[in-house]
């Protein structure tokens, strides 16, 4: 059994990394899952493997686009939890970043967080509950020179997060975050790739320089994050609100 | 009360909870009974009200009551010791005994500043020596858990904005707070390459013994409600068990959002 048990939960970036954990994570606990992502294929491989949900559906969509979020949120029912991950980084350097690198990134990650929020929001005011997480990163309080579009967006999460939860704090409803650390996905591949690329050697040990020493020993898998994210989202946590909680092993400390 | 969460089920496993008799602190132990661990009660009072309680609503959990003043090496050892002879290991603890006086900066003594810092700041070391060494390293695991205060961290609200010459939270309170929180980043460090993992949950008010007859406002918080100890005993229970395994050196307020952020 599972606080989390039957209640409506829709993740955005679900077809893979920590989005995909946070899936089968919630499926795991019983959940009914609304998975989002743009990309169709990945996400219904990831909506199969969601063994133990009280039901899966999937949401093929563009979250950057307003209108068409506005639109499908409108018709489905209730949803008790909103998982903001769905998210983009890239590794470039200051001098190179061009304003499409700018928008796409801020796009993603903080302006279809908050566009999400708001279509479902609107449904947790009626509701008189409901729970969002929203993936920021320990970026946002910690500097990425090579990443600064996605350091903004993840301190923007944050800010979203604080005020997402004075707003809605008397209708009953929870907004919290989670900042992972260095986790073992596809991202931070790219991320070792793309250092690989500005400053030679091999990307295994870019990755290495990049992440430095973690108290705890390893680096995190999605199963961590989505751990955080099931606490968060469940009743367990119901004096939680405006929260970020770091799961990243000890890396960082603020 | 909620279903249980199977990732939290902490059955084998030996908690100790200090200031466990009442408050806060009962409500963990109680919280991590029923997650089926074995509890030691720590307190300067009697554990038989709640010893009672665990043992007539989870027949199959152990509990051990260590009447002792944790301000006292010695006693501290002692109820380790004793905790890891009867259960053989010890895997979690949850240092929350704390004491809290008002007074005002002017009005402080010597013997109010040096309660506070002894019970909430010195009795976290000296418990968290004394289940490192020898028992969780030997083990290569541990959750230690330490309860600061919000007052740690925004200072708490002092005695110009209360009546009378005392506030809700006194200096050495809001110290003794805040060297939790660093104290706890900085055993986080220590022992992560044990296995070992320190966290501290900073409550905002709470209604407990500490709390009555003081006024908390509430109206200007997302949840407008003092908090209640079960709601800290729940983000205990997370952090002490195999959930939070990627989670140290974090301090989770859980406060009604008072403190955002």
């Amino acid at each position: 059994m599972d606080n989390i048990a039957g209640k409506t939960m829709m993740i955005t970036g679900a077809a893979r990394g920590v989005g995909r954990g946070i899936a089968l994570a919630g499926a795991r606990a019983g959940a009914k899952l609304w998975l989002v992502d743009r990309d169709e294929a990945a996400l219904k491989e990831t909506a199969e493997e969601c063994r133990g949900a009280e039901s899966v559906e999937t949401l093929t969509l563009d979250i950057t686009d307003v209108e068409a979020v506005r639109a499908q949120i409108a018709v489905l029912g209730p949803i008790d939890v909103l998982v903001n991950n769905a998210g983009i980084m890239q590794t470039k350097s200051f001098f190179e970043i061009e304003e499409e690198d700018w928008d796409r990134v801020l796009a993603v990650n903080l302006k279809a967080a908050f566009f999400l929020s708001q279509a479902v929001g609107k449904k947790m005011i009626e509701q008189k509950q409901g729970s969002i997480v929203n993936i920021a990163s320990v970026a946002a309080r910690w500097p990425r020179p090579l990443a600064m579009p996605y350091g903004v967006s993840k301190s923007g999460v944050l800010s979203l997060t604080r005020s997402m939860a004075a707003f809605f704090g008397e209708y009953g409803v929870r907004v919290n975050a989670v900042c992972p650390g260095a986790m073992d996905t596809e991202m931070l591949q790219r991320i070792g790739q793309e250092r690989a690329h500005l400053f030679g050697g091999s990307p295994e040990q870019a990755i290495l320089d990049y992440v430095g020493p973690i108290p705890m020993g390893r680096l995190g898998q999605p199963t961590d994050v989505a751990e955080a994210v099931l606490f968060l989202a469940s009743d367990q946590a119901r004096y939680i609100t405006g929260q970020s909680l770091n799961v990243c092993g000890g890396w960082q400390m603020v | 009360m909620w279903p249980l969460s199977s990732h939290e089920d902490l059955k084998g496993k030996v908690a100790i909870v200090t200031g466990a008799s009442r408050g806060i602190g009962a409500a963990c132990a109680y919280a991590l009974a029923r997650r089926d661990a074995s509890v030691a009660i720590v307190d300067l009072l009697p554990a038989d009200e709640i010893r009672g309680k665990i043992e007539a609503d989870f027949p199959e959990v152990q509990t051990l009551g260590f009447e002792i003043d944790i301000r006292n090496q010695d006693q501290v050892v002692q109820a380790v010791q004793a905790t890891a002879a009867q259960w053989g290991h010890i895997d979690i603890l949850v240092n929350n005994a704390g004491t809290c006086s008002r007074l005002s900066l002017e009005a402080m003594t010597e013997e109010d500043w040096d309660r506070d810092i002894s019970t909430n700041l010195k009795g976290s070391f000296f418990f968290t020596q004394a289940v490192v060494f020898p028992y969780m390293k030997e083990q290569g695991y541990g959750k230690i858990i330490n309860i600061s205060s919000i007052s740690g961290m925004m200072g708490g609200v002092v005695s110009s904005v209360q009546d009378g010459d005392s506030g809700r939270s006194g200096p050495a309170y809001a110290a003794s707070k805040g060297g939790v929180n660093a104290f706890t980043k900085w055993v986080a460090k220590e022992v992560g390459n044990y296995g070992i993992y320190c966290n501290a949950i900073a409550p905002g008010s709470v209604v407990t013994e500490l709390t009555r007859n003081m006024n908390y406002p509430v109206d200007n918080q997302p949840i407008q409600r003092m908090g209640e100890p079960e709601d800290i005993a729940e983000a205990v229970v997370y952090l002490a068990s195999p959930a939070s395994n990627y989670v140290s050196g974090q301090v989770l307020k859980v406060c009604g959002g008072l403190a955002i952020g």
